[in-house]
């Protein structure tokens, strides 16, 4: 028992900055209830059949919707969808992301003109196209392939980042050094590089995963993402197409819409807090 | 000051590469989806013949399946400025039917990006001079906030609020229904009335990436070795925070308006459905959801032609803001 | 936005279905129509009434930009024909008007018509009294001339009106009358002549042009109402003060334009709009509150469908098929994701609107209502035993389907997670996949599905309808069907009565028609789910004289409407 607290106590001192701490908490928060979500929720995710279009009580907090499902239970179940392609989706493209970065910015030459060049290229396509194209590409759609279609779009950002920082490393000693005791690219990239540039890739992948979590939202309001998942976005657009606003049901739109927010913004506080740290190191790397 | 002449060769030579491999992909993209129109457009009817199907392939130029020669057609038309037909609202040209969107989408997205960046841009500068101050702080954090936000919500929130508990504004669409009979003040007016609310949520969409980019840009410059020398040498607080720190750290901020810029065109699309706004936002949905190729790729073409443009155009003006770029 | 695409593809699918309507009633023979002389035919009333600003009433639709691009009837696409086909209904006019209150043919421009020369020769009085927007006599050259430009140009003959033993031509006799000649018999002509591709067109403006390509901005038309003018956000059409019937009361029309339901349903609801046609139907119970807005609801010939693959295993299986037919919860979908908005439909296909042809001891039999007890049994009964992940295998294939439904549509998802919830119940497995309107069409005509959850847009003409279950409309999965027969079901029963029903005398088919429905019913090849319903909000604190025989939204009604 001891030994967890000295080791959460150490994990604490980790995150860096009051920023840091305070998205963590957040994070937290947010992880705690996508992980109990089913102890949390009052009621089960689907049940139909309360009253509709009723006022937050206290038998709904959060009211219920038009369909007459309890709105509480929908934001509690959604966390879990929510978390989890942001997460996912985040890891995914950072993935892809370090490894272009890295192969481009350590291989130089043409090999890293044609990655960026490609990098550029599929900056061009607006990412709805994308989207849709590689949902019809895939068997089905449901969470785990909203999750590759995000992550498939979302790593270009993060590439040129992470070749920009390996370009500079290319020229640091400790490479050369790694050269001269015969280690193959691969392995200099991996095992030299890249630990320098963990901080770097970690608020990336948090920025990432703000990201993926707004795609996804945005995704599903636009009708791209799945529709069976109980998801913030699915939330909205439920909300919106069956004019919430009109029936002046702002506990259907204020509670998934200020829910991402306030994920997003813890996951954008931990990016930061690691970025601020980083610099504080180095002495103004250029980011 | 001067520019390299490699340099630009080899700038306007990647635009030039980049415009053809886009034009390439526009291409191939709408077609790996599938879904061909002459079909869907006469079992739409129940009745259509197979002479009716096949007298819509040949309208559409679709009755010579060959890619290699719809891909040539393509080219060729193209070269001629001709962005072809719509399938979906055939007979009317591509062209004629971005045309009527694109001004409204331009309209309310220039101007939010300006606005944004112009404000941004006050914000950020103050909030970097005085860092850790409590303005500093709060619109640091104000910035992470707004950029966590899904801004389509901002939307539905705004109309809630200011359109319908409150009535000040519009609901949405560009203009009221009688706009006609109004004077030429009064059209002006109606237009703008109807523009706020959506400009609005656009800025407050793109701001807090301004604010952020411009505020850690001149942070960094400020604690470079040059401006302790100016401020040593007693060079003036105004002087040194807008001649030395705020254009030095110009260049970062100045890549991120120009590629905002670049993705104009697509950049208000769910905004535009909430309000309701006759931009591209909506014409680019129901085009890919109606597999309508020609007007998908008339679309992506402005939109990629416009990132490609705002890409050379920051490649051209860099070496104006900071000399050493051209000299690389 | 998502529902606005439904209802914005069901509008489409709607108006196509009211337009083909027309083809409706095949049955009647329909003997009457040119019996009832044009309803209110005294146009000596319309005398210049005593000037004071216009009277103007709002209507709504979404129009988008992109169906504003032509102003012409005769084209399939790029026009409001699919999303608010009621412009071209004030504007110009048919030679017949389909009424889908009554699911009833009447005449328009005709004023009396007649079957000639053992039913191949059909003959059609114009009313003379119509005139050109732009003053130019309406003679039968005009009408002569439109079915022409159908005939020589096949892209444009979406109903296939000059197909082999149908329309061998079309020639004026005088100036006040013409005469269709056919190939064989073909006595649903008349429904034909209200398609929303035969309204006529003027020769005169029209022969200038390439009309298969014409775009028509300034459009001139005989109806009740002139173009004005167009701008984003609105079409205002001005009275036609010599419209053949006597003109309007009301003066101006104010086509409200939106792009999504979701805000065209906030005009309304905020008193914008006095009579709206389209409105998302989750905002109805909203809008209804408001005592003085009233809705005109009336079925349409169209329903929402689970479209079953009867070739692919398990679902050739009828036992699974009945399952599926019963785990649907009908009442659900109709009350709380429709909003009362749509009918329960006739488990035997044929929309509830035609009425007597209707076979009666289907819609409420329990036998076909939802009920997953039953629905189990039927599975249990055929053999099928639940495997370790609670799915209903037989022969170690457990029923495992794809599950298809409309991408962008948020009722339509909605109604989906709702059945596969309920499929699941019974231990039948789905997979969800989502597809645009067009892709989905293509995978129902190859047959590369499983089930998919849509309308089948065949015309209203009940053996046309029914048709759709005629073993000649299909193909082996793999195959292009030919007609609408997505199901691949094939049944020389129900062959043989459909094949006797098209040349029967109205008793006889209505027979067979009955007999169709049950087998359908029974054997369900697809599953239905609810049947569409057209509507009109309107305000009656706003209007009156509201003529409730015909949709309020039509010309025919709004000509006699009066502002408060």
């Amino acid at each position: 028992m001891e030994s967890v607290l000295r080791k959460t106590a150490s994990l604490w001192s980790l995150i860096p900055g009051k920023k840091g701490k305070a998205g963590f908490v957040l994070f937290v928060l947010f992880a705690v209830v996508a992980l109990l979500g089913p102890y949390l929720a009052p009621y089960p995710v689907n049940k139909l059949g309360f009253p509709t279009w009723m006022k937050p009580s206290a038998g709904h907090w959060l009211g219920t919707d038009s369909y007459g499902q309890d709105v509480l239970s929908q934001l509690i179940y959604g966390t879990r969808t929510s978390f989890l392609v942001g997460i996912c989706a985040g890891a995914l493209a950072t993935v892809l992301g370090v490894t272009v970065g890295l192969l481009s910015g350590f291989k130089g030459g043409w090999i890293g003109e044609v990655l960026m060049r490609f990098v550029d290229l599929f900056n061009i396509i607006p990412a709805l196209v994308l989207l849709i194209i590689l949902a019809s590409f895939l068997p089905s759609v449901n969470v785990g392939t909203t999750i590759l279609i995000i992550g498939m779009i979302s790593w270009l950002g993060m590439a040129r980042s992470i070749r920009s920082q390996a370009m500079a490393e290319r020229s640091g000693g400790y490479v050369e050094a790694a050269r001269m005791v015969g280690m193959s690219d691969w392995e200099i990239m991996f095992k030299e590089i890249m630990p320098n540039l963990i901080p770097i890739i970690l608020a990336n992948l948090v920025l990432l995963a703000t990201g993926a979590v707004l795609a996804e939202a945005g995704l599903t309001f636009l009708g791209l993402g799945d529709p069976l998942s109980v998801s913030w976005g699915q939330m909205l657009s439920l909300a919106n197409a069956n004019n919430a606003i009109m029936y002046g049901a702002w506990w259907w739109i204020v509670p998934p819409g200020l829910s991402i927010a306030f994920l997003c913004f813890g996951f954008i506080l931990i990016g930061n807090g690691i970025l601020e740290k980083y610099r504080a190191n180095r002495g103004n790397a250029a980011l | 000051m001067r520019y390299n002449s490699s340099y630009l060769l080899r700038r306007i030579g990647f635009a030039l590469v980049t415009f053809f491999a886009a034009i390439t992909l526009n291409f191939v993209l709408p077609r790996v989806v599938g879904g061909d129109p002459a079909d869907y457009l006469a079992s739409s009817r129940g009745l259509g013949s197979p002479e009716t199907i096949k007298a819509l392939k040949v309208q559409f130029g679709l009755d010579n399946p060959s890619l290699l020669y719809q891909y040539k057609q393509y080219l060729w038309q193209l070269l001629h400025g001709n962005l072809g037909i719509s399938y979906v609202n055939y007979p009317t040209p591509v062209l004629e039917i971005v045309m009527k969107a694109l001004p409204w989408t331009l309209g309310i997205v220039l101007t939010a990006t300006f606005l944004s960046y112009l404000l941004g841009w006050l914000i950020g500068v103050k909030g970097a001079w005085k860092a850790g101050s409590a303005f500093d702080n709060t619109t640091l954090f104000g910035s992470f906030f707004l950029n966590s936000i899904p801004y389509f919500w901002v939307a539905i929130v705004i109309i809630l609020i200011f359109s319908l508990k409150l009535g000040w504004f519009p609901m949405g669409r560009a203009m009221a229904a009688q706009h006609d009979i109004f004077t030429p003040w009064g059209k002006t007016k109606d237009i703008l009335h109807h523009a706020i609310l959506p400009v609005t949520t656009l800025m407050l969409a793109s701001i807090a990436g301004h604010i952020l980019v411009l505020r850690n840009n001149l942070m960094r410059v400020l604690s470079e070795d040059y401006m302790l020398l100016a401020k040593a040498k007693g060079v003036s607080v105004r002087r040194r925070k807008y001649m030395y720190g705020a254009r030095n750290a110009l260049l970062p901020s100045f890549t991120g308006l120009m590629n905002s810029l670049g993705h104009v065109i697509g950049g208000a699309l769910t905004a535009e459905i909430v309000f309701s706004y006759p931009g591209v936002g909506m014409l680019t949905l129901n085009a890919v959801l109606n597999h309508d190729f020609p007007l998908i790729q008339g679309i992506f073409l402005c939109i990629a032609v416009s990132v490609i443009f705002f890409n050379l155009l920051a490649d051209l003006i860099y070496p104006l803001i900071d000399p050493r770029v051209a000299l690389e | 936005m998502r529902i606005g695409k439904t209802t914005r593809t069901a509008a489409l699918l709607l108006s196509l279905a009211l337009s083909l309507s027309a083809l409706a009633g095949c049955s009647g023979g329909s003997t009457g129509t040119g019996n009832t002389a044009a309803s209110g035919n005294n146009a000596a009333t319309s005398s210049p009434k005593p000037s004071g600003p216009p009277t103007f009433i709002n209507l709504s639709g979404i129009i988008n930009p992109e169906s504003v691009t032509n102003f012409n009837p005769l084209l399939p696409t790029g026009n409001l024909t699919a999303t608010y086909p009621d412009f071209f209904d004030y504007v110009f006019n048919h030679l017949f008007y389909f009424n889908a209150v009554k699911g009833e043919i009447q005449p328009d421009l005709a004023l009396e018509s007649s079957w000639l020369d053992n039913d191949l020769t059909f003959k059609v009085k114009l009313n003379t009294k119509a005139k050109w927007h732009d003053g130019q006599p309406f003679t039968a050259d005009d009408v002569v001339y439109t079915f022409n430009v159908l005939r020589d140009n096949k892209a444009l003959d979406l109903t296939n009106l000059w197909g082999e033993k149908r329309l061998k031509e079309v020639v004026a006799e005088g100036k006040d009358t013409v005469i269709f000649k056919l190939g064989a018999k073909f006595p649903s002509l008349p429904y034909y002549l209200s398609a929303p591709n035969t309204y006529i067109m003027p020769k005169h403006i029209f022969e200038k042009e390439n009309a298969a390509a014409f775009q028509n901005k300034n459009p001139v038309g005989t109806g009740l109402y002139k173009f004005k003018s167009i701008n984003e956000s609105a079409i205002i059409l001005e009275k036609n003060p010599d419209f053949f019937a006597g003109a309007a009361n009301i003066d101006q029309l104010i086509i409200n334009r939106f792009n999504n339901t979701a805000s065209l349903s906030l005009a309304i609801e905020k008193g914008d709009i006095d009579l709206a046609a389209q409105i998302s139907s989750a905002s109805l119970p909203k809008v209804l509150e408001n005592p003085v807005s009233k809705m005109q609801l009336y079925p349409a010939p169209l329903s929402y469908n689970l479209v079953m693959n009867n070739e692919k295993p398990g679902l050739n299986d009828v036992a699974v098929r009945r399952a599926i037919q019963l785990a649907i919860d009908r009442k659900t979908l109709k009350e709380s994701t429709e909003f009362n908005g749509v009918f329960i439909p006739n488990p035997g296909y044929l929309s509830i609107v035609f009425g007597d042809l209707v076979n009666k001891s289907l819609p409420d039999n329990p036998e076909y209502q939802f009920n997953l007890k039953a629905a189990e049994k039927y599975l249990t009964d055929a053999g099928y035993t639940k495997n370790a992940k609670g799915i209903y295998e037989k022969g170690g294939k457990p029923l495992s389907f794809t599950y298809y439904m409309t991408a962008n549509s948020a009722t339509q998802n909605k109604q989906g997670a709702m059945i596969t919830a309920n499929l699941k119940e019974i231990g039948i497995e789905t997979t969800i996949k989502t597809a645009t309107v067009p892709e989905l069409t293509k995978l129902m005509m190859s047959g590369d599905y499983d089930i998919v959850q849509l309308v089948i847009n065949a015309p209203s003409d009940p053996q046309a309808q029914l048709e759709i279950f005629h073993s000649k409309a299909t193909a082996p999965s793999g195959t292009p069907t030919p007609g609408l027969n997505y199901m691949r079901f094939r049944d020389a029963e129900v062959d043989k009565w459909l094949d006797e029903a098209a040349s029967a005398d109205a008793n006889t088919r209505k027979q067979l028609y009955q007999k169709v429905q049950k087998k359908i019913a029974d054997l369900a090849p697809l599953a239905v789910m609810y049947t569409v319903g057209g509507k009109a909000i309107y305000r009656t604190d706003r209007l009156t004289d509201l003529n409730e025989q015909v949709p309020l939204t039509s010309a025919i009604a709004i000509r006699t409407m009066k502002k408060k």
